[in-house]
């Protein structure tokens, strides 16, 4: 990694503490991505612990509102080693959050401009990157074979700053996720990275210390991993998996 | 459709693509990839017997390059897809790796099939973002979406049943990709109007759980021997899954904990 020297603030994550939408600033109510039901004109997202995990059923605005943190915070092209070129997606920030961003105001502590926004392509590209030049067979059977992915992430994300995981399960096998939970834990424990992702995924959902909501077209509230429409589907169908299929089958 | 041409179709039902195999003769190098994937020995070999396929196995096995492999051999390139849809088609994005290994493949057709298309995880994406978007940009359209139902998925399985419909062999990589729970589902009844039809023959690799336990298919896991049948509860993403559900905040501390 390129190790510009940098002043890093002592103060600990969350450093993005309040996010509001300001009405004023809206052209056109009607129009995306305005017109998506929870941007009610007293939308508000406080910031309490460093790692914020955000769920809901698709099209409630997820993304959206990602892209919008990710646009606040002046993500372009931040950061990415050489050689990782091919991974590093990170200004593909879309036109629709930019738009957003400008009708959001942002209460800092202090203001952080490092990070990463990963997408759920770029989770895609860095797994198959990855699984395309490890030299020696991975070990199938083991969590070790997640260790490659692991490294991946945490030269990136032990800096100080603000990280947006958009979906970052899509392309992981739960043996992947369960490291996935660990580089949590272990931004977490570094106490300078404050974390905002959007998951479907039960087992990142259930990262301890960190704040769940749930976003609906009524707006963001807490929830608990064992409220969410995802837990309680899914232990459903690992309860019975031949009969919740034939059931749903037969719809 | 009404763009549709008209095309001669053949009686026979799925699956077309009967059996696929490798000539070890034309491997140009066995130390690069593709054909260093340990699953891919020199008597490698994939018989289809049923209409839907599934493949599961760990990241990095190679389901993805096996997919491109099998997507090259069946020739697509921009297969399909209609006026109106140009953001969401991905079908030409086969990259070099998968076509690489279809020049040492062979396979028996019967029929040879070119129609159908190969869905990439990155199509779903674009797919259900575009879904999202059309359903709420529309002022005369139908009002937003009831998120929580399961009926907000019907606008995804419509659009998934206009294209697969036809005859032909249709290839989906990690389908589950940006899928909640409830759009899996409506997934799982496409696939099964895609085995009723007959003659749509599925050949997918999955993570999801779910999406393995469709009935009626063959399940199969790829590892570095190879390619075995297995059942839903053999497969480490279900252990995984049972596992965690039993109980979340114990499952959560011991991986943390390693």
């Amino acid at each position: 990694m390129s190790s510009r020297k940098r002043r890093d603030t002592n103060l600990p994550a969350p450093y993005l503490k309040r996010l509001w939408l300001d009405p004023a600033t809206i052209s056109d109510r009607e129009a995306y991505p305005f017109c998506l039901p929870f941007l009610s004109d007293d939308f508000e997202l406080n910031f309490d612990r460093a790692i914020t995990i955000i769920v809901g059923e698709n099209g409630a605005g997820k993304s959206t509102l990602l892209e919008g943190i990710a646009a606040l915070a002046g993500y372009d092209e931040a950061g990415g080693g050489k050689g990782y070129r091919p991974v590093d997606h990170s200004e593909a920030i879309e036109v629709m959050g930019g738009e957003l961003a400008a009708a959001l105001r942002a209460a800092w502590l202090p203001k952080v401009t490092q990070g990463w926004f990963f997408r759920a392509e770029t989770f895609f590209s860095v797994a198959r990157f990855l699984d395309a030049t490890s030299t020696q067979p991975p070990d199938f059977l083991s969590y070790s074979h997640g260790e490659g992915f692991l490294r991946f992430f945490n030269e990136r994300c032990q800096r100080q700053g603000i990280y947006i995981f958009d979906e970052p399960e899509s392309a992981l096998s739960p043996a992947r996720q369960m490291e996935f939970l660990k580089l949590m834990r272990q931004m977490d424990e570094a106490g300078h990275c404050q974390v905002i992702m959007a998951t479907h995924s039960p087992i990142l959902m259930a990262y301890p210390n960190a704040t769940l909501l749930h976003l609906s077209k009524y707006g963001l509230e807490p929830v608990s991993v064992r409220e969410t429409h995802h837990f309680r589907t899914l232990r459903e169908f690992c309860q019975d998996p031949t009969g919740f299929v034939e059931a749903a089958l037969a719809e | 459709m009404a763009w549709m041409p008209k095309r001669r179709e053949i009686n026979l039902p799925a699956p077309y693509l009967k059996r696929l195999w490798l000539d070890p003769a034309r491997v140009p190098d066995r130390e690069a990839y593709p054909f260093c994937l340990p699953f891919l020995a020199e008597d490698f070999e994939l018989r289809f017997e049923r209409a839907i396929t599934i493949i599961v196995g760990e990241n990095g096995t190679g389901k993805s390059t096996l997919l491109e492999g099998l997507a090259a051999l069946a020739g697509y390139n921009e297969a399909g897809g209609g006026k109106g849809y140009k953001p969401v088609d991905h079908s030409d994005a086969l990259e070099v790796m998968g076509g690489g290994l279809s020049k040492a493949l062979r396979a028996s057709w019967l029929p040879k099939i070119t129609n159908g298309w190969f869905f990439r995880a990155e199509s779903f994406f674009s797919v259900a973002r575009y879904l999202d978007k059309v359903a709420l940009d529309d002022p005369f359209g139908p009002p937003p979406p009831d998120f929580l139902s399961h009926s907000h998925g019907e606008g995804f399985l419509r659009f998934f049943q206009e294209r697969c419909q036809r005859q032909g062999i249709f290839i989906f990589d990690e389908p589950e990709s940006a899928l909640s729970p409830s759009r899996q589902i409506e997934f799982l009844k496409l696939l099964r109007r895609m085995d009723d039809i007959g003659h749509c023959q599925v050949i997918m690799a999955t993570h999801s759980p779910m999406l393995m336990a469709y009935p009626d298919a063959k399940l199969l896991r790829l590892t570095k021997h190879g390619l075995e049948p297995t059942t839903l509860k053999q497969t480490d993403h279900y252990k995984a899954m049972r596992e965690f559900f039993e109980d979340p905040k114990r499952f959560v501390e011991a991986v943390l904990a390693e």
